[in-house]
This record gives C-alpha cells, structure tokens and sequence, in this order.
C-alpha cells in the first residue's frame, strides 16, 4: 500500500469515527468522539461548461472555511462505491406517474457499478422504505400506489440524508418530487439546516404536473408551505453539493434518465477534498467555498459547510 | 374506371362488415354500465355479510356507484318497509349500509358535492340520517351511526359539512347555522362525542400544516405564511385572533367532560400552540397526557408539546418532551424525526442516525397518530365502524 493511499485510509477511518461509528454503536461513544475534528472531507465536482474538467490537484483548488484559507492536504478522484438512496414522491399529486416511475427506477437501478447500493424512499400515510439496501444487479419488485393526504416530501429526504456514512463508500440521494409537502414534521427551512451538516449529496428532480388531487378525498391535504419553501429546497440540495434538475416536458422519461446519468457522472468523477481546519474556531458551523481559481468559468459545487462540535 | 369500382366493393363491403360488428360490439351490454341490485347488497349487508358487499361496491367505477347510490336514496325505502315487522332494523342497516358506502367510495376520490354529482357523500348521509329518525328515540346504535359519520367526515375534511358558518357569530350575523352535527345534537343533545366534533369542526379552520421557521436556541419561532398586505394586515390579523379564540372557547367548554376531556384539552393546546401561545400549549398538552387512558393521544400531546417547545426556542426542553412522545409509543416516526433533527441540529449525529434506523426497523409501515391528527376522528372509523356493525347484526 502507497503511503497516499495509507494516509487516505486511516483519514477515512477517522473521519468514520467522527461521524459517529460504526453502525451497531452505541449512542454516548458518538458523542465522545465528536469533540474532535481531525480531516474533514468535501465532495467537489468542477465543471467547465458541461464538461467535467479532469485532472486537477490540490494547487489549483481554493478552499476557506469561515472565510480563512485551508491548505488541502489531498485530492483524489477514487472509484468508491456509492450508496444511492432514491426518493420517490408517491404522493397524490403525481399519481398520474406512477406506471412510468416504476419503469424509471429499473432504469436507474441499470445505472449502477458493481459495489454499489440502492435503496428506495416511497411516502403514504408514513415514509416508508420500498425497498431496503440491496446491491447492484439486484432485480427490483417494486410495488407501490399512490397514496392520497399528507404529502412528507421533507421528513422523507431527511430520512434519506440521515443515513450514517460509511467511510467506504460515498451517499448519494435523489429525490424525484414536485416540492409540494403537506404535513412533515420538518419544515422547509430546517430541511436546508439539516442538509447544510449531511454528509450527503442530495438532488433534487423536477416531477411536477404529474397528477391532481380531488379534493375532499380521505385524508386530503392542503399544502400550506411557506412563498419560500420552493428555494428554501433547491438551497437544501445546493448546500450539499447537489443540485436542482428540471425535466424535459417531451420526452420525459428519456430526460429523467439522463438527468441520473450526469448526476452520477459528476458524483462519481468529483474530487474528494481533504483537509484539517486550521485557524478556526472548531466549533460550530463551518461554511465552506471552494473553487479553481486558475480556470476560468469553472463552475464548483460543493458542500457549502459542516458542523464541527456543539458551541460551549 | 370500371375495374377500379369492381376492386373496391369487397373492399368497401368489409369496412361496412367491420363498422357494423364495431357498432354491435359497443351497444352490447357488457359496454354499459353494470347495474347493481340495491336491495340485494342491502340484504346482504343486513344479514351480517360485509365482505362481499363491499367487496362489491369497492370494485364499481364511478358512473356504477354514482347509480348505486342514486338508486339507494330514491328506491331504499321501498326495502326498508318490505318487512314492517323488522321495521327498525331495516332502517338501521340501511343507514349504516349508506355510511359504509360512502367510506369506501370516499377513498376513491368520490365524496366530493361539486363534480355534478347528483347525489353524493353528502346526500346518502343526510338521506340515512332523516330515516333514523322513524325508529323513535336515539339509542345506543344511533348513536354509533353518528360517531362514525363525524369519523368519516373528518377523513375527507369536509368541515362545513358538519357546520356552516365554522366562523364566530357577530353581532350583526343574521346567518342560520346548519349542519349535520346539530342533526346529531338535535337527537342527542349531551353526546360528547357530537359535542366534540362540533368544536373540532370549528377549530379545523386552524388544523393546517403551516410551516414553521427553523428553531433557534432560546428565540421563538412562528409560521412563516405569505405576510398580509400592508394595509388589510391589522384588519385580518385580528380576525384570525378572534376566530382563534372562538375556536379555543368551544374545546375549552369541554375540558371537563370525563369522556372527550382530554381530547378537548389536547386540541386545544393544539390551537394555542398554532397562535403563538407556546407556554399555554405546553401546560395543556401537559395535562392531556397525564389524564388520557389513549395512548395516541397521549403521544399526540407529548408532540404538540414538543414542537411548542422547540417554536419557543427552549430546545432542551423539545428533546425531552420527543422523548416523553416517544416513551409513550416507541419508535413512532414523526417524533423520532423530531428529536433526531434536534440531535443533528446540535452535532449529535450518531444517535440522530442511531433513532432514524431504529424507527426504520421497529416500525416500517406505521399509523404514526401524528400524522392523522389533521382528520379528526377518522383514525377510528374502523372501530366506530365495528360497533356500529354490531348494533346492525344485534
């Protein structure tokens, strides 16, 4: 093993450690650990264009945090399996959608490498996990309706980024919704609190105009959201590094493939950045800015911050 | 030319063949709309045999069920007094067939009164409802029979079926107030439960899911609504507060009750919650936990109060109160989501991850009492349904 690739696995292994263990500890050991923020890992994709642009190092990267310069230890571009977590808003409103998500998930599903994991988000009275953990390859009997009332677009994608990371593997989620919650416990504007600290990378796709709800159905719901809570979402989403992907009218399903394809295109050859915060206060939220400052209309996106320990 | 009018005959003979068999094929009957027996399902169903009653009704399209329903206002009577020795129990199931009717034609979308609908949800209820009346006094069974439509109608929300205007009366209204539940009252003046359901119905104008702002550690937090215009925001502003009051005024008189009590409580810590008055929804809630024997109500109240805690920005105190919640009914998921934001919110990750899973593992498909409360009573129209199912089979 190359000294390189020794220092990556035992950052990762801390950084597993920070993030709370491994899978079966306990609550308390958690807490001890996170007093101590040793590396912290970004996610970075850089585009020029619609073109990812290939082969830069930690020279040509500018990363603050808290607005003071961080000298990057690592980039790297590893092959790491990802776990992808889909959530697919089977609310009333998109119940005209509902054949043709099925067809599309098998489609996604196909997108997948050798290593990776899937999982699917449905919601009804409740979020409810269609489909739990399976690898690659695996053949899907997807089964779902679409369930009229309460619509939990929200608790459903934090559900999803609540997902403890694997030091192995990267998480991606993937939300195919309209935006239009009713009833979740958490709030638009907590969901972009919640995301800005998810070691997750959360995108969101357009499925609007997909259905019609009657109203005085059982357990019909009206959405009350807030004028913002549509921005307050995207930002959700921007603030882990993904983004918010419209869909073709015509051809709809061709470009909800293709949206996948180029979010897993750009989840896959993005850069891990790695770094040990320096001149900070380690404690609290920590906003992050990353970008190439030698390219010219490069276009970065990244986690926007993470959250070191509890201020005192 | 003449070869060409020889080639086309057999040509044009097989489109008149084709367009006659197409003809015939659409006017035969399997293409109209399957006509049902209405007094055979009511017999059926006055015999006890509900599963394939509605086994049936839930397979008809819309167009059938429309008939069905049509033909049961209009023609049920005629089976109702087919037996006049078994009069009152004829009117019993046949008002108890037209709820259940309408519960499973309700979740298909068909409760609504403004499609052009002839006769929907609505109808068959009052229809039901005015023949009850021929049994004599309201009795346990009739009673039953209310309580599972205040059930049904908080399902589909429909409010001001129950009561028009749900507003504050004014001086000057000169506004009759109708409405199916004065019909329940008018037969059952002291049912708690008809009493409730008035108020609950009054108070629906504020069973909304408005979005809170994020919480913040020791500042309050309040929805956050489009903001009025400038000019009409006082006007408005203090039209929501009296309709706030009126609505807490009707929960409050029930407090009391030793049946519905707690509930009435509940609800209406609910409302001072949703106005603002986070301190008075706690101490309610407070209350209504330590006095239900309903374990879903209890949870319900350790949520409120959990959410008043966290919009008062007493965080600490939220944590604990999603804790009380989740002690209560272990698992649940909205307030194990609650409490796991607050965790992550804070840098706990882990045991945020740890509750997230856990919920995941114990309860996959749960009836989660939190995410019903916008409906009323319609969590326990089965059960309501079961009683009432008993009265019918005697």
């Amino acid at each position: 093993m190359t000294g390189r690739a020794l220092t990556a696995v035992v950052t990762l292994a801390m950084l597993g450690a920070i993030a709370g263990g491994a899978s079966q500890q306990p609550a308390p050991q958690a807490r001890t650990f996170r007093a101590k923020v040793v590396s912290v890992a970004v996610n970075a994709s850089v585009k020029r264009g619609n073109r990812i642009v290939p082969n830069l190092t930690a020279n040509d990267f500018r990363l603050m945090d808290n607005g003071v310069a961080q000298t990057i230890d690592e980039v790297s571009r590893e092959s790491v399996p990802i776990d992808v977590t889909l959530f697919l808003d089977t609310s009333a409103s998109t119940a005209g959608k509902l054949g043709e998500m099925k067809t599309d998930v098998q489609g996604i599903v196909r997108l997948l490498r050798e290593g990776d994991r899937f999982r699917l988000l449905t919601i009804g009275d409740s979020v409810y996990e269609n489909v739990a953990w399976v690898p690659a390859g695996t053949k899907l009997d997807l089964s779902f309706g679409a369930v009229g009332g309460i619509s939990l677009i929200q608790d459903a994608l934090v559900i999803a980024l609540f997902h403890r990371p694997d030091p192995d593997r990267r998480h991606l989620v993937v939300g195919l919704t309209d935006r239009r919650d009713c009833g979740s416990v958490v709030s638009s504007a907590l969901l972009r609190e919640l995301a800005a600290r998810s070691e997750a990378v959360l995108h969101l796709i357009d499925h609007s105009g997909s259905g019609g709800e009657d109203n005085y159905r059982v357990r019909s719901c009206t959405p009350r959201g807030r004028p913002d809570g549509d921005r307050l979402l995207i930002e959700a989403a921007e603030r882990t590094g993904g983004a918010f992907h419209t869909q073709s009218f015509f051809f709809r399903s061709a470009s909800l493939l293709r949206a996948f394809r180029t979010i897993f295109d750009e989840f896959r050859q993005s850069y891990t950045l790695r770094y040990s915060p320096s001149g900070v206060d380690p404690t609290g939220w920590h906003a992050i800015a990353v970008s190439v400052p030698a390219i010219k209309d490069a276009t970065v996106r990244a986690r926007q911050g993470y959250y070191g320990d509890a201020p005192k | 030319m003449r070869n060409v009018g020889q080639a086309t005959r057999p040509a044009a003979k097989a489109v008149a063949i084709l367009a006659t068999v197409l003809a015939i094929c659409a006017w035969t009957p399997a293409a109209q709309p399957k006509r049902l027996d209405v007094n055979t399902l009511l017999d059926r169903y006055a015999r006890g045999d509900y599963d394939a009653a509605w086994k049936t009704v839930g397979e008809l399209t819309k167009p059938e069920a429309r008939a069905l329903r049509s033909s049961l206002v209009s023609t049920g009577h005629s089976w109702v007094h087919a037996a006049p020795e078994d009069l009152s129990h004829r009117i019993l199931a046949a008002a108890a067939f037209a709820l259940e009717f309408e519960a499973v034609r309700a979740e298909k979308g068909e409760w609504s009164t403004f499609d052009g609908d002839q006769c929907a949800g609505r109808c068959a209820i009052e229809w039901a409802c005015t023949i009850l009346r021929a049994r004599g006094d309201a009795d346990e069974a009739e009673r039953r029979w209310h309580r599972a439509t205040f059930a049904l109608v908080g399902g589909v929300r429909d409010w001001s079926f129950l009561l028009t205007p749900l507003t504050a009366p004014t001086p000057r209204s000169r506004v009759t107030v109708t409405g199916h539940v004065l019909h329940a009252l008018s037969r059952l003046p002291d049912d708690p439960h008809a009493r409730l359901a008035r108020a609950i119905a009054i108070a629906s104008r504020h069973l909304v899911t408005d979005e809170m702002d994020a919480p913040r550690p020791g500042g309050r937090t309040h929805t956050a609504m489009p903001a009025f215009m400038p000019v009409a925001a006082p006007v408005l502003a203090s039209r929501v507060q009296v309709q706030f009051e009126y609505a807490k005024q009707q929960l409050a008189e029930l407090v009391g009750d030793p049946v519905v009590g707690p509930e009435a409580r509940m609800r209406l810590g609910y409302l001072h919650w949703r106005s603002g008055q986070y301190e008075e929804a706690i101490a309610a809630e407070g209350v209504a936990a330590e006095t239900t024997p309903d374990v879903n109500l209890r949870y319900i109240a350790h949520f409120v109060a959990a959410q008043a805690a966290q919009a008062a920005g007493d965080l600490t105190a939220a944590e604990e109160l999603y804790s009380k919640a989740l002690e209560t009914r272990p698992y649940s998921q909205s307030a194990t989501i609650g409490l796991a934001a607050l965790l992550f919110l804070r840098g706990d990750a882990g045991p945020a991850y740890d509750a997230i899973e856990r919920s995941r593992v114990e309860r996959p498909k749960d009836d989660d009492p939190w995410r019903l409360f916008l409906y009323g009573d319609y969590p326990r129209l089965p059960d309501v349904i079961g009683q009432l199912r008993k009265s019918v089979t005697r």
